[in-house]
């Protein structure tokens, strides 16, 4: 097999294990959900075949590690299957075990993958090897052996392993005089069905989406072009009536009588030219109008249907869920129950893949501070396990909603309007003034979290921007209502696919720009008399409201022409951004147009205040606003009012990393210093101290585990030197123990990250947040 | 044939293995996929709508699996299929020869190791089998099993001195063999009192499950051959993976040495090891199967007086070892598997008189 075909498999190989992998680790949690009683035969069955599977793909690649792992997988459940072992929570945990492992080597190749996780698959394999066979040794020995084994309990439970739950378990029996098994068993086999789906490349995909896009561009010009004719049409009209006009004055001219023959020859030819023109004009304006229509339909009918391709179902998405939520909340310790609904709603693929992280986010935040402790719960009236949701419909106007709902403690906004304050976004007063809901915006402002420390599960604060801006840049909306001790709930909702738009054009000064519709509260025209300046900011007053006004010219550095405008009357287009109102004045109102937005292409891929251009129907090139990054401009103009923006782009700072390994020190330095930090490095505290005697640092990031000087003591030691005292120290390491977060508090680090699930992005929020 | 490409539908779940199978095919210009199903439900319903030329179905599968698909397009559709199976997997191996009594004409080993330098090898093997299946002729299968059997003429055996003869009885077979070995010794009475000797070609990794799949069905007990393992009577001894099997005073004999007619075991190295130390004293059975192993073998084993069978081209899935040998007037008699069964039942009765 030639070399790019091997590679084509690889890949291949990679999409197919990720699916298996999916439906392992659901059809696991699916399973752990049956309750003792109701037959799992089918699922237990599915989980086998997923392995099997997995397995055949592996082999066919020479995946041996996978493979291997597969093997043991399938053993396990194939016992099972057989009624050999019984599903404890040994069994789950061991599966589970198993399950990770395939995902950790999925993304790697056989080569690349490390000593550690090859360890660690031999052990599962022996596991599951010694399991299935201590539990043969046990099924065979007859049951009474235990029991005369001098009757003393506790010591009996010892002797027996944990996991070893003998065949026959009562459990089990019973399951046989359930009534209703079949119905159970077809409904929880139905869950993890496969789907049946061609596989297209993305790539293919969107170039099909393209240029099925070019073709509304030549469906807009049509129109134009129809219309053109139409006009032409009637100019030609003219033409005819002011012929007969100047015919029938003609003949009524006296003085001209005897050389009217030679006229009324002239002008006989000359109607009939024009009256020629003119029927073929007609002919050709008509099939030209017909022609447009039909294409018309036909384009849409085509956009329609590609846009139906390029449509993904939320379960494409959403199956990776509640295996995270299942791993975050062991991790957390926390008991929850998961579900979805609503996942077979289809959205734009690219909608889809950017509100990937945002979602997860926000399931982070839920299970890490959302829910209570299950004793506290439980003296809240609440049940022990805490309930999540993820709810997705279909919203007006081709729109989707997402609303996460989790039934946890809710935001306390107390804090969050104090953790406000301690940063300087508002002031003290101003946060004693805001009511609960004005609060809410708060939460979306960079900097703001109600956790005390940012644990790699991070607070609210930043995370919630990051959240805000991608649902801004897919054009929706977030919304969260929150009550104290019964929950929290966050509406998302997005367009259903991103690329047409409405939007209105405006002229300002002498060029046209475009406003996406969606952002249009209404458009109006105000008398100059009533704009007022308050506070050195023109404001309007619409529908009793003063809302504030601002020159859209001003705003974008275009000069304004002194023009023949009529200057009684502002124009102004009024946009909701975020529960506000602007106005927006702007020269001229021209059409609402359906748009299609073209990015900018890469030298141009970030130009302020403009996400895109568009082309008019006649051909020009109209700049669209972005209306995000103007609002953000403009909060920039007034000063001090809560800024939205991220910081970026800051002067290079210096950070120092403290790490033993040569591996993890050479990583986080490489990530650092493409984030734009100067980065110096230190084996172990020692040898740090040394070096921040020599120069100046802005942040100190250190592992824990370290010779000669642990990162806690290495901290305690910076944090109680007073030239230190303030240098931010984040603490990364392998170390997940909640006790271990702990004593990085008491030791006074700023920031605890765990390795194992180390995201690069998480570690430079959290930097870049302890940075400003 | 010469400008028509051979139509062949994939039954196959994971993409994986339907890009490495597209891949093997298209690259050989003899081949056109027809379809690309799924599961073995999509299948039955593919192969009401169009006819492929021949089939490739994977095992185990979601919705239905390749038993159950082979049984319903044998019953409904006959097509040739060649069941695609993991050779290491003890219930796919079990499935597989279910899909093989159901009326799949042949197996072979999904593919492994495509990185490795042998590949190649098994691409050549995989093409040959799929061109080879697509021109097989099959049958609708109702109830096989209760066909009118023929009978033999009682008088032949008259002559006990034929059958006390006979010390040993052995059948080589390749393609469509699996399904007719076990239907002989299904069709055998329990105190079959001769020792049989088989060499069934079949793909690297199923002679086991070969064994005990024949084991459910068989009135005599079935097992892998030895070496230096004597014979009893009423026993049946199958070659194993990868080795010649021979006899010489009635024990057994497995050989590494090179294939013969590109194949270990051979049939043609059993048949010679019967002329050379049986002579008379052997019977030989040449079942269907593609290629000529054992034809000449065949003929030398009659030429020595012994009583040799070849299956008739009409109940052969494929006519080439048997056609060959009777192109070499190599056997005594052209039998259908019915007949082959009364044969022996007839050797048996006149042996135990």
């Amino acid at each position: 097999m030639d070399e790019n075909f091997l590679k084509r498999l690889i890949e291949t190989f990679k999409i197919e294990a990720e699916e298996h992998y999916n439906n392992l680790a659901n059809g696991l949690i699916t399973l752990e959900k049956v309750k003792p009683g109701e037959s799992c035969f089918e699922l237990v069955e599915t989980l086998h075949r997923e392995a099997h599977s997995l397995k055949g793909a592996a082999r066919a690649v020479s995946f041996t590690d996978i493979e291997d792992v597969c093997k043991s997988l399938e053993s396990l459940f194939s016992a099972v299957k057989k009624d050999a072992l019984a599903l404890s929570k040994n069994v789950f945990a061991l599966a589970f075990m198993g399950v990770d492992l395939i995902k950790e080597m999925i993304y790697l190749n056989p080569v690349e993958i490390e000593d550690d996780t090859k360890l660690l698959s031999d052990t599962f394999s022996l596991k599951v090897w010694e399991l299935l066979n201590l539990s043969e040794n046990e099924t065979s020995a007859p049951p009474e052996k235990t029991f005369t084994t001098n009757g003393d309990a506790a010591v009996n439970e010892n002797n027996i392993p944990a996991y070893l739950e003998l065949n026959g378990n009562s459990d089990f029996t019973s399951a046989q005089s359930i009534p209703n098994k079949e119905q159970i068993t077809t409904h929880s086999s139905k869950d993890i069905q496969l789907q049946e789906n061609i596989r297209i490349s993305v790539q293919k995909l969107d170039s099909l989406y393209l240029q099925a896009e070019e073709l509304l561009s030549s469906k807009l010009a049509m129109e134009q072009f129809s219309k053109d004719l139409q006009e032409l049409s009637a100019s030609i009209n003219s033409i005819k009536l002011e012929l007969n006009k100047s015919q029938s004055a003609l003949r009524r001219n006296k003085y001209l009588v005897e050389r009217q023959n030679e006229f009324t020859d002239s002008f006989g030819r000359f109607s009939e030219v024009i009256i020629s023109i003119d029927n073929r004009l007609k002919v050709l304006t008509k099939s030209s109008v017909e022609n447009t229509r039909k294409t018309g339909i036909a384009v849409t009918e085509l956009m329609d249907s590609v846009k139906d391709i390029i449509m993904f179902k939320f379960s494409h998405l959403l199956d990776l869920f509640p295996k995270a939520v299942h791993d975050l909340s062991s991790e957390l310790g926390k008991d929850v129950d998961f579900v979805m609904s609503g996942t077979d709603i289809q959205i734009d693929r690219r909608i889809l893949e950017g509100m990937k992280d945002p979602l997860i986010h926000i399931i982070r935040n839920a299970i890490d501070h959302g829910f209570e402790p299950s004793e506290e719960r439980v003296s809240n009236g609440k049940s022990p396990k805490g309930n999540l949701s993820i709810c997705i419909k279909h919203a007006e106007n081709r729109k989707v909603e997402i609303k996460i709902s989790d039934d946890g403690k809710g935001i306390d906004i107390e804090k969050l309007k104090h953790s406000a304050v301690k940063k300087g976004l508002i002031s003290l007063e101003k946060s004693n003034e805001l009511s609960e809901d004005d609060a809410m915006p708060l939460l979306f402002v960079s900097g703001t979290t109600t956790k005390k420390i940012i644990t790699d599960i991070s607070g609210y604060g930043l995370g919630m921007a990051i959240v805000k801006e991608k649902v801004d840049k897919l054009s929706g909306t977030i919304n969260i209502k929150t009550k104290p001790l019964v929950g929290t709930e966050i509406t998302i909702t997005l367009p259903i696919t991103l690329t047409m738009l409405r939007g209105l054009v405006v002229q300002c000064s002498d060029r046209q720009f475009v406003i996406p519709s969606n952002y249009i509260n209404n458009v109006n025209r105000v008398s100059a008399s009533n704009v007022k300046r308050v506070e050195n900011k023109s404001t309007i007053i619409l529908n009793d409201v003063p809302v504030t006004l601002l020159y859209l010219c001003d705003i974008l550095g275009i000069k304004k022409h002194k023009t023949t405008e009529d200057s009684s009357f502002v124009k102004i287009v009024v946009i909701t951004f975020f529960d506000k109102l602007i106005a927006f004045a702007v020269s001229d109102i021209l059409e609402e147009i359906e748009l299609l937005i073209k990015p900018l292409n890469k030298q141009l891929a970030r130009i302020k205040n403009i996400s895109g251009a568009t082309i008019l129907g006649n051909g020009k090139i109209v700049p669209v606003l972005n209306i995000p990054d103007l609002i953000k401009t403009t909060e920039k103009s007034f000063g001090k009012t809560t800024d939205l923006t991220l910081q970026t782009n800051e002067s290079a700072r210096d950070i120092l990393v403290v790490d033993d390994s040569i591996t993890s020190r050479m990583l986080l330095q490489d990530i650092l210093e493409t984030a734009g930090y100067n980065v110096k490095s230190a084996s172990d505290g020692m040898n740090a101290l040394k070096i921040i005697k020599e120069s100046h640092f802005d942040l100190i990031v250190s592992d824990i585990e370290m010779p000669l000087m642990n990162g806690f003591q290495f901290t305690k030691l910076v944090k109680s030197m007073d030239n230190l005292k303030d240098v931010p120290v984040v603490l990364v390491t392998a170390l997940s123990r909640d006790e271990d977060k702990i004593k990085g508090m008491d030791a006074g680090a700023n920031a605890y990250i765990v390795k194992s699930d180390f995201e690069q992005s998480n570690l430079l929020e959290v930097i870049s947040r302890l940075l400003q | 044939m010469i400008n028509k490409k051979i139509k062949v539908l994939i039954v196959e779940d994971s993409i994986l293995f339907v890009t490495i199978l597209k891949e093997i095919l298209v690259k050989n210009n003899h081949f056109e996929i027809c379809g690309i199903v799924k599961n073995g439900l999509a299948a039955t319903e593919f192969v009401s709508k169009m006819r492929p030329d021949v089939i490739t179905m994977d095992i185990n599968m979601p919705v239905m699996n390749g038993y159950d698909a082979t049984r319903e397009i044998m019953s409904t559709n006959p097509t040739p299929i060649i069941i695609l199976s993991a050779n290491i997997d003890e219930t796919d191996i079990n499935d597989t020869f279910k899909a093989l009594e159901a009326g799949a004409v042949a197996i072979i080993e999904k593919p492994s190791a495509c990185d490795s330098p042998d590949f190649h090898l098994y691409e050549k093997r995989l093409v040959q089998l799929v061109r080879l299946m697509s021109e097989v002729k099959v049958v609708r299968r109702i109830d096989y099993k209760n066909r009118r059997r023929e009978y033999i003429s009682r008088s032949f055996f008259s002559d006990t001195e034929i059958s006390n003869n006979i010390e040993v009885i052995g059948i080589g077979a390749s393609t469509g063999g699996p399904v007719v070995i076990e239907k002989i010794l299904a069709g055998l009475p329990k105190d079959f009192s001769f020792p049989i000797v088989i060499v069934q070609h079949i793909s690297k990794g199923f002679t086991k499950g070969l064994v005990e799949w024949l084991n459910h069905s068989s009135a005599i007990p079935v097992k892998l051959a030895e070496n230096n393992e004597t014979i009893t009577k009423g026993v049946c001894y199958v070659a194993p993976d990868d080795a010649h099997l021979g006899i010489i005073k009635n024990t057994l004999m497995l050989s590494d040495s090179k294939p013969l007619y590109n194949m270990r075991p051979s049939v043609g190295f059993l048949f010679a090891s019967l002329a050379n130390n049986y002579g008379n004293k052997a019977l030989g059975i040449l079942l269907t199967g593609m290629g000529r192993d054992g034809s000449e073998e065949l003929k030398a084993l009659r030429d020595t007086g012994a009583i040799t069978i070849a299956q008739d081209k009409e109940s052969s899935v494929i006519f080439g070892m048997p056609g060959e040998a009777i192109k070499l007037n190599g056997a005594s008699f052209i039998y259908t598997p019915d007949k082959i069964i009364n044969f022996l039942e007839g050797l048996n009765t006149t042996k135990n008189k």
